[in-house]
């Protein structure tokens, strides 16, 4: 099983990088990146600039980890995303995450990677209904079969309604499994980033 | 014009008295109840079967006790004080997890209904050691059911039922979960009312009703009532499913 680390490109003042942001002590990117080896020595990543792959890079170094990055100019072209990154995985599963979570919840992605053995896909919702930039996990050559056949996909929902065998768990449903929403919460922006802090006093408490 | 009365509609319950069990030929079972009673099919007539019946016959039951719950289905269990391999079996057949709220598990079945525990149903089975799914493509079944009509010599309407809840209001209805023969929709949209005002909303979910209307006869599931037969109404024919009563998940105000 392969982890995908998804890198958007930053809102944040002054074009910072979410994933270079500290929380307490650690890098957002680092964050993430401890959780996704905690499933799979393999992590990849798709980012949207030069600049967010050596971040990335240097992150996974200073972890001791190798990481492969692809970038990708188009980060709203979904076809091109999924695409870029099942070309770099070699596994039969892909179980993807934005590289800027700070607080996914180990639980919730044992859950995924469980459900996954008897599915095509699982994916879990954010707030708004959009699952593009949260997670979901697939299994890679049903996924690359329907990229094929299917170029125009405007979404990760499309992905959803098209493979056959699918579970997507909404928001109001994860909430019940995890009701922090830890591992709904991503950072992209400054606002994002302060309530990021904020979340990281509440667990310290 | 003069005032009358409409032509009359019937509805009969075909009632069996034997448990139905896998490989069950419904279309046969019920084609000879109706012969050997005053009232056999005809051509035009809307044959509705209630989807634990079908299940049964179409082998969509499974015991629980060898069902191995997934940490998934035992985290859900335990929030709403459900049977984990229960929990289990409604995740096999869902395609999204909807809601999770007191007791209630609201999902979208495989077959694409949004309900509650993608249908899988314990009454009415084998007391509880067992439950029935809804078979994952129920227009394709009552296809099958309309063909095996045909050649018993009648061309007749089915419609395939589960019983659902309502958000808004109290009490479970009734609803077409499969179809065919029978144009599942009539859309009224761009006809002009008594006043000669053009409709712009109105599509009559015709399934949807015959299905309620159904249940006064079947709801007694207890008494053994297999189906329902409805007689003189006039129906569109048409080969469309009750898939296409499903709203599209963008256009759900709710969902």
């Amino acid at each position: 099983m392969t982890v995908g680390l998804f890198s958007y490109p930053s809102k944040m003042e002054g074009s910072r990088l979410p994933e270079e942001m500290l929380l307490g002590d650690k890098k957002i990117g680092l964050m993430a990146l401890e959780r996704a080896l905690d499933f799979s020595d393999r992590v990849i990543s798709v980012v949207s600039s030069g600049e967010q792959a050596e971040a990335m890079r240097a992150i996974a170094q200073g972890k001791g980890a190798a990481m492969d990055s692809k970038v990708v100019d188009d980060m709203n072209s979904v076809p091109a995303v999924i695409s870029a990154i099942l070309d770099m995985c070699d596994d039969s599963f892909l179980l993807a995450m934005p590289s800027s979570s700070p607080y996914v919840s180990a639980d919730i992605l044992g859950l995924m990677l469980e459900l996954l053995e008897n599915r095509d896909g699982v994916f879990l919702r954010n707030k708004g209904g959009s699952i593009y930039d949260f997670l979901f996990g697939i299994k890679v050559e049903p996924a690359r079969s329907l990229l094929k056949k299917h170029v125009d996909l405007a979404s990760v929902s499309d992905l959803l309604e098209r493979l056959p065998r699918t579970l997507a768990i909404s928001w109001d449903a994860a909430s019940a499994l995890d009701p922090l929403h830890f591992s709904y919460f991503m950072v992209s922006t400054d606002t994002d980033f302060r309530t990021a802090q904020r979340l990281l006093r509440r667990v310290m408490k | 014009m003069m005032n009358r009365l409409t032509d009359p509609l019937q509805l009969f319950g075909v009632k069996y008295d034997g448990m139905v069990s896998p490989g069950v030929d419904l279309a046969e079972l019920v084609f000879s109840v109706c012969r050997k009673s005053k009232h056999p099919l005809r051509n035009g007539d809307i044959v509705v079967l209630t989807h634990k019946v079908v299940a049964k016959a179409e082998g969509c039951q499974v015991p629980l006790g060898e069902v191995v719950p997934s940490g998934l289905a035992k985290a859900i269990a335990e929030k709403i004080n459900k049977a984990p391999e229960l929990v289990e079996v409604i995740l096999r057949h869902s395609r999204r997890l909807i809601r999770i709220q007191g007791h209630h598990l609201i999902t979208q079945s495989d077959a694409g209904i949004v309900c509650a525990n993608s249908g899988v149903d314990q009454s009415n089975v084998d007391g509880g050691k067992s439950v029935v799914f809804v078979p994952e493509d129920p227009d394709r079944i009552a296809a099958k059911y309309a063909r095996r009509f045909r050649k018993l010599g009648v061309k007749v309407g089915v419609v395939i039922t589960d019983t659902l809840g309502r958000p808004f209001r109290i009490g479970e209805v009734n609803f077409a979960i499969g179809c065919y023969g029978l144009n599942p929709l009539n859309d009224l949209r761009g006809k002009k009312d008594l006043t000669g005002r053009r409709l712009r909303i109105k599509r009559i979910a015709v399934a949807d009703e015959i299905a309620a209307a159904a249940e006064l006869v079947t709801a007694s599931s207890s008494e053994g009532v297999v189906a329902a037969v409805i007689t003189g109404y006039q129906f569109k024919p048409s080969n469309k499913g009750a898939s296409t009563l499903q709203r599209p998940f963008p256009e759900d105000l709710f969902v």
